[in-house]
């Protein structure tokens, strides 16, 4: 018995120090949720306008194009769950409007996947998906791992990609075509399973109820997206998704809602990959969203 | 809890070092021990379905003993049927609750007539299907009179319970499991040592060979339309190697981590790849639930020493049963049904037990017709399969259908369009090329370099772990069968 256990742990040894050696170093790296939990922690109370969201707001809003002080505080994949723990952590005393995104999957995804880790390590949030989550080395294959600190230690490239406000403004990948990318994207986001779809509405109906008890606005909106996505989503879903955002506005009187899905505004110029704009295409939304955002500021006065 | 999570990765060594700091003669200990480790390892998951595996231990363990008491011959019928119905009845509610449902109302609408009748939003608990086959074949054994009852109600929960195999099986007949858990145990290190190879064998199968095919499976079986033929049948050739990896690496880390207390499970898996015929494919594929279904439905009925029209009808309820065995939908009665269509020849022909031996054995290749042999089956075998993987039947037509056309013998599409994929066929080569040299052991890497120095072996064995770090699927996926 003996013999067996120190045997083990002579050959776990090396994978326990290697293991640690990596954590440090890549917890070390620079990414976007550390810079974003440390601006939240040192500006949310400055902070008038928040968008939150997936990366179909990360690239796609520009808070500089938004008047008040703005702040992007989306991340790929982000959920209402997500969102709805940063909103209650940072708190953001002077809050007048919450911007959010209405995707074709916002209300049937879950978040999982490397992601979970950064949420815990860096803004320091409870997910439920396991311990797996509190350690950036066991949240992604030991090949990706290596890459990124040959990256960032050797090649001094650094995993932040937005600008100081938030808005994601480099990639590490070069884009994909638009064509390929569509079936691709609308695939990854078509979701058979109804089971999250529930606890997604109660997050975002949270969001929206904290917005009012802060005599805030939310502002939904649907992101434009390219030709081959949009013709391969599921007539379902999408029905879905519109049905839901209805009965939510009719429920709430501080929340409003624009559809950019099909504007024909947006060519195939303004497009980073089927669904997400690129600098210029993101500006042009930006402004669309201000002008929205006019509108509703009318309305409400 | 997953075997492939860190949450086992800590749960294990903990329940390890408590059961062997418990004296070998306190046998009832470690028992107790093994016990509430099993029940920690299945509540992680849903503790609520906790009374239900408690109930249906409870229930066997006191039909298991009012059998053996009696012999009343009425009242052992009786018993039977009490243990039959609460196990099978709590698998059908779980399990075909909403099936049989939506069927009826389908049925009755066909005709005609509205049918109120809802289905209900019922979660599976898992390994609901395997636990209670495990406990059947207890009180079918007593009534038969094939074994006595569990000396203790610890000894038996911990049976039935029993961590390593509770939740995917192999699932165990009492006769085999049960006296384990009665006798003394004591620590064996060349033992122990063979169950962390065997671990780690499955683990690479599961998160390396399995997770990477499903990237690619589901997008394929998702929208075959965006893919040519030789592309779909590459997503099929992807799921049947990932439904191998994810099961019979299930099964190894179940069978290697027995061994570390001392337990020795079925084998479930014997390369069913390497098979000549279908027949030899059922003896190697799920072996467990195979001769399950052969020693408690198939030989009851007859076998195959009946009139040939029998053994025909016998061959299809088995296959019939086995298919809706793995889930509730129409695509696994189909499947059964497709391998009994299979089977039935061999059987007709009275062929069904001519490949009993590992092909080639003995020899590094095989000869053409047993190299023929592997790759027809291996064939039926992935068409087969398109209908497991399938949402529904009319799914898998549209898939086979788009995939046997003239692009079928085009390039891949997906090769070239992920370099991963490209990765993933390289790895099932790799799979294959192990399996194929350790074909004639119980899994193929235990025997791997047995006679070379220790230093070759410790790098082998820090580069499987290596690999399994370094080229696992970016995506963990849950195991396939536990939705079985």
């Amino acid at each position: 018995m003996r013999r067996f256990v120190v045997k083990v742990l002579v050959f776990v040894l090396p994978f326990f120090l290697l293991a640690i050696t990596m954590e440090i170093m890549l917890r070390n790296i620079p990414n976007d949720y550390k810079y974003k939990a440390k601006y939240l922690t040192e500006h949310s109370k400055d902070i008038e306008v928040l968008i939150l969201g997936s990366s179909h707001s990360y690239a796609d809003v520009n808070p500089y194009l938004i008047p008040g002080k703005a702040f992007n505080a989306a991340h790929s994949g982000q959920t209402f769950e997500f969102d709805l723990k940063i909103l209650k952590k940072y708190e953001f005393p002077n809050l007048r409007m919450i911007i959010i995104p209405i995707s074709y999957f916002s209300y049937f995804a879950k978040l999982d996947g490397p992601y979970l880790c950064k949420y815990s390590l860096y803004y320091k949030l409870e997910t439920d998906e396991g311990l797996k989550t509190l350690s950036e080395f066991l949240s992604y294959p030991l090949i990706d791992n290596v890459r990124r600190i040959i990256n960032y230690y050797l090649k001094r490239r650094d995993e932040n990609e937005s600008n100081k406000l938030g808005q994601r403004i480099k990639r590490k990948e070069s884009p994909q075509s638009l064509e390929e990318s569509g079936i691709d994207a609308a695939l990854r986001h078509t979701h058979k399973d109804t089971k999250y779809v529930s606890q997604n509405v109660s997050f975002l109906e949270n969001i929206i109820q904290i917005a009012r008890n802060k005599n805030s606005i939310v502002i939904l909106f649907t992101p434009p997206a390219y030709r081959t996505y949009t013709e391969n989503l599921d007539a379902e879903q999408l029905k879905a998704m519109y049905q839901i955002t209805e009965d939510i506005l009719k429920k709430y009187d501080n929340c409003y809602y624009i559809d950019f899905l099909k504007d024909t505004d947006f060519t195939a110029e303004d497009f980073w990959d089927s669904d997400h704009l690129n600098a210029k295409g993101a500006d042009k939304l930006t402004r669309k969203l201000v002008s929205f955002i006019e509108s509703v500021s009318k309305r409400r006065n | 809890m997953l075997f492939n999570s860190l949450e086992f990765a800590i749960f294990l060594p903990i329940v390890f070092t408590l059961y062997w700091l418990i004296p070998t003669e306190k046998v009832k200990l470690q028992n107790i021990l093994l016990l509430m480790a099993s029940y920690i390892f299945y509540g992680w998951w849903d503790y609520r379905f906790l009374s239900l595996l408690i109930f249906s231990t409870f229930v066997d363990y006191f039909v298991g003993l009012a059998l053996y008491k009696t012999n009343n011959e009425r009242k052992r019928k009786m018993l039977l049927l009490t243990s039959l119905t609460v196990n099978l009845g709590l698998l059908g509610f779980f399990k075909y609750y909403n099936f049989f449902v939506d069927n009826f109302i389908k049925a009755f609408s066909f005709f005609g007539y509205k049918l109120n009748a809802r289905t209900l939003d019922v979660v599976l608990p898992v390994g609901i299907s395997f636990y209670t086959f495990q406990t059947l074949s207890y009180s079918i054994d007593i009534y038969r009179r094939k074994m006595k009852p569990a000396k203790s109600f610890i000894d038996f929960a911990a049976f039935v319970s029993f961590f390593p195999q509770l939740v995917a099986g192999p699932i165990e007949r009492a006769s085999n499991l049960l006296p384990q858990f009665e006798r003394r145990r004591k620590f064996d290190y060349h033992k122990a040592v063979d169950g962390l190879k065997q671990i780690s064998w499955g683990l690479f199968k599961k998160m390396v060979i399995a997770d990477n095919c499903a990237v690619f499976v589901n997008k394929v079986f998702a929208t075959p339309d965006a893919y040519n033929g030789s592309s779909l049948l590459l997503g099929a050739i992807f799921f049947a190697f990932q439904i191998y990896g994810d099961f019979s690496g299930y099964s190894d880390i179940a069978i290697g981590t027995a061994k570390l207390f001392d337990f020795d499970l079925m084998r479930n898996f014997a390369y069913p790849y390497f098979s000549r015929d279908i027949a030899e494919f059922w003896r190697r594929w799920h072996i467990s639930l195979s001769t399950w279904f052969r020693d408690y439905v198939y030989i009851p009925l007859g076998g195959s020493k009946v009139s040939k029209l029998k053994a025909v009808r016998n061959t299809f309820i088995i296959f019939v049963i086995s298919g809706f065995w793995h889930g509730a939908n129409w695509t696994f009665i189909f499947w059964g049904l497709l391998n009994a269509l299979y089977f039935i020849p061999l059987l007709l022909a009275g062929k069904n037990r001519k490949n009993l031996e590992i092909a080639a054995k003995g020899r590094l290749f095989p000869s053409i017709s047993e190299l023929a042999g592997m790759i027809t089956t291996f064939l039926l075998t992935l068409f087969a399969w398109i209908f497991f993987r399938a949402q529904s039947i009319h799914e898998a037509f549209k898939y086979i259908s788009r995939m046997l056309t003239s692009s079928l013998f085009t390039f891949p599409d997906i090769l070239s369009t992920s370099r991963r994929s490209i990765l993933t066929l390289l790895l099932i080569i790799v799979l294959i090329t192990i399996e194929w040299i350790g074909r004639e052991q119980d899994y193929p890497i235990r025997d791997f370099l047995k006679r070379r120095s220790k230093i070759l072996r410790w790098i082998f064995y820090y580069a499987v772990v290596l690999s399994i770090l370094a080229l696992q699927a970016p995506q963990q996926q849950v195991f396939i069968y536990f939705q079985f």
